[in-house]
């Protein structure tokens, strides 16, 4: 009876592990970035360092290099390649694509300190008024400590593997003690795994791509929003809805309203511990091969 | 005063009729007068009335006959006339544009260039127009409604409508943004484009599915190791064993040995006797289910013991019995985990 709870218990944790696998970017298919593209992004990137003092031929430069740098992406998301687009196009002026940029780095790469530390600059350019309504909460998160999710991932392989142990234990000993750790591991594993489903917020978030007015229903005619009439570029929210060409967001600090589609062009999935959990719709859009409808 | 005079003469004539006529007609006079003094317009008013009392007219001209749409025409409306000073021309009180005017031109009125001469009788109004298409043709001409207490009605003054060119608005003049991004040093570093660590992936990967494997691995290699291991586990599964094994290890007598033994068998096996003998064991060993020759050997083993402890032999023996009693108790476990 014990070796067959036991055998069970091992099938459950591997069912497990495998779908855990399926939902952490490290199931992400990593190509080595293309040389040539590279050195490409790279030189126009040094060019713009090199016409600092020109602003007109330095955003050329630079949105040129971030333009490289974006089609690198596509096919090998790495730290680095997101931290140089982000910076390419802040350089460039392009201070919503560069907030995303980072945005999206942090979700496949949570712990890196360049990144984090870029995207609060970021944050700090964007013109949130005098109240300061929208504006996300600070990263207190220190620099040098993995992130909760990272920790997460480590409690959770830690499960795995002491239920796995105490498992082989139950087989040499058959006592109900090694197997009754083995439970309590398989649980943990189990709870800390899901545990990002119930407590993470996944919806998409929502750069705002230029000053757009916010709001109250999904046309012109609908009254401005009260608290929060304008929403700045850069400005970040989460997508609730879509409805025709008009999108439906809550901001960070809970201004709900909606915003034509047009002005909010760079959707991504906010923070999961798994792969970005977009919809079909944000993905395609992201792709630019879908429109909103 | 008026009408007892006049009703005094009234009673000179002794007629009735004629004496009534006339404080009739003394009331008419006597009321007229104050009627006549009123300058207040009635408060029924038409609904483009501009609140001014007297005798008015309007004119209006224009700063420019062709605009861009949404460029401004400046709109001069002068007004003259005389009238009661409480109820002179005043901006906020105009009302002077037709209704559909503003669906043609944003109107704003120019307090700043508003010019009042009510000693020459001359009011300037100021209008800045601006037109919403290209569809517009004329600027809209002004209607001044007023109340004339002396006919006691309201009369309206118009100005005719001024011929306008609107002409499609201009591209609006697009200036590149030239400010200078500044950020710190770091935003103008390129961090190489190595491929990334992968240590993190092979990590989660290894522990993910590689330990299982290893796991299974290693109950393997156990199992190969220890291949009795199941048994060695069954026979220590008896702490009544475990203790006996450990009395013999330490017996230095036949005594001891023969104590051990039957402390083994009262407390794993149920024996009812204090004392083991050997025909009674031999017969509880059989009717508890084991072999005729490992009862013999127990039978056999005790008569030793016997022997032993009653004929005062050496240590040696003591030895050699103590290693035979393991032997037994480890037949004995075998028997029972097989049989169980």
């Amino acid at each position: 009876m014990l070796l067959r709870l036991s055998i069970a218990l091992f099938l459950t944790l591997t069912a497990g592990a495998i779908v855990y696998w399926r939902q952490t970017p490290d199931a992400e298919v990593n190509v080595d970035p293309d040389p040539a593209l590279g050195a490409a992004a790279e030189d126009a990137f040094q060019q713009g360092i090199a016409a600092r003092t020109d602003a007109v031929s330095a955003k050329l430069k630079f949105a040129q290099a971030a333009d490289l740098y974006s089609q690198l992406i596509k096919n090998s998301p790495s730290p680095s390649l997101f931290l140089n687009l982000g910076n390419a196009s802040l350089l460039a002026d392009r201070l919503p694509e560069a907030i995303f940029a980072y945005q999206r780095g942090l979700q496949i790469f949570p712990d890196d300190e360049a990144l984090r530390r870029h995207l609060s600059y970021a944050r700090a350019l964007v013109a949130y008024g005098p109240s300061e309504q929208g504006r996300p909460a600070d990263d207190a998160w220190p620099l040098w400590l993995p992130t909760p999710r990272t920790l997460l991932h480590w409690g959770v392989l830690a499960a795995y593997a002491f239920g796995l142990f105490f498992l082989v234990r139950t087989w040499m000993t058959r006592r109900c003690k090694p197997f009754l750790f083995a439970c309590l591991s398989a649980v943990a594993f189990l709870f800390l795994a899901a545990l990002p489903h119930f407590f993470v917020d996944d919806r998409p978030s929502v750069v705002i791509a230029r000053d757009v007015p916010l709001r109250l229903g999904n046309a012109p005619s609908y009254p401005l929003h009260p608290e929060l009439p304008l929403l700045a570029r850069g400005m970040e929210a989460h997508l609730i809805a879509a409805r025709g060409d008009w999108i439906f967001l809550q901001l960070s600090t809970g201004q709900l309203g909606w915003v034509p589609a047009d002005a909010a062009n760079q959707i991504g999935a906010m923070s999961r511990v798994g792969k970005p959990a977009c919809n079909g719709i944000v993905m395609a859009r992201l792709a630019g091969t879908a429109s909103w409808n | 005063m008026i009408v007892t005079v006049v009703e005094q003469a009234a009673g000179l004539l002794r007629k009735t009729y004629i004496r009534r006529s006339l404080v009739l007609v003394s009331l008419i006079l006597v009321a007229s007068p104050a009627r006549a003094q009123s300058i207040d317009p009635p408060v029924t008013r038409p609904l483009d009335f501009s609140d001014l009392v007297g005798a008015y007219r309007i004119q209006s001209t224009a700063n420019r006959s062709e605009v861009h749409v949404e460029q401004p025409v400046l709109l001069k409306v002068m007004i003259q006339g005389k009238g009661p000073e409480k109820y002179h021309p005043r901006l906020e009180k105009l009302n002077i544009f037709p209704t559909d005017a503003p669906e043609q031109f944003f109107i704003e009125p120019m307090p700043d260039l508003t010019r009042a001469l009510p000693d020459k009788d001359v009011w300037e109004f100021t209008f800045r127009l601006r037109p919403k298409s290209t569809d517009v043709t004329h600027l809209p001409g002004l209607k001044l409604v007023m109340y004339n207490p002396a006919r006691r009605k309201f009369q309206p003054s118009y100005a005719d409508a001024i011929p306008l060119t609107v002409i499609p608005a201009l591209e609006p003049d697009i200036k590149l943004d030239l400010k200078v991004v500044q950020a710190p040093d770091s935003f103008y570093e390129i961090r190489p484009l190595t491929h990334p660590s992968h240590w993190r992936e092979y990590l989660t990967a290894g522990v993910l599915f590689g330990m299982p494997i290893a796991c299974l691995a290693w109950y393997l290699a156990w199992r190969r190791r220890h291949p009795d291991g199941e048994n060695v586990r069954a026979r220590r599964r008896s702490l009544a064993a475990r203790t006996a094994l450990g009395r013999l290890q330490t017996a230095k007598q036949a005594a001891e040995v023969s104590a051990a033994v039957a402390v083994y068998l009262r407390d794993r096996l149920d024996f009812p006797a204090h004392e083991a003998t050997a025909p009674e064991v031999r017969r509880f060993l059989l009717r508890w289910g084991v072999s005729r020759q490992c009862a013999q050997q127990w039978s056999a083993f005790l008569a030793d013991c016997d022997a032993a402890r009653f004929e005062g032999r050496k240590p040696p023996l003591a030895e050699r019995l103590s290693h035979e009693a393991m032997t037994l108790i480890q037949a004995l476990e075998d028997h029972s985990c097989s049989s169980v």
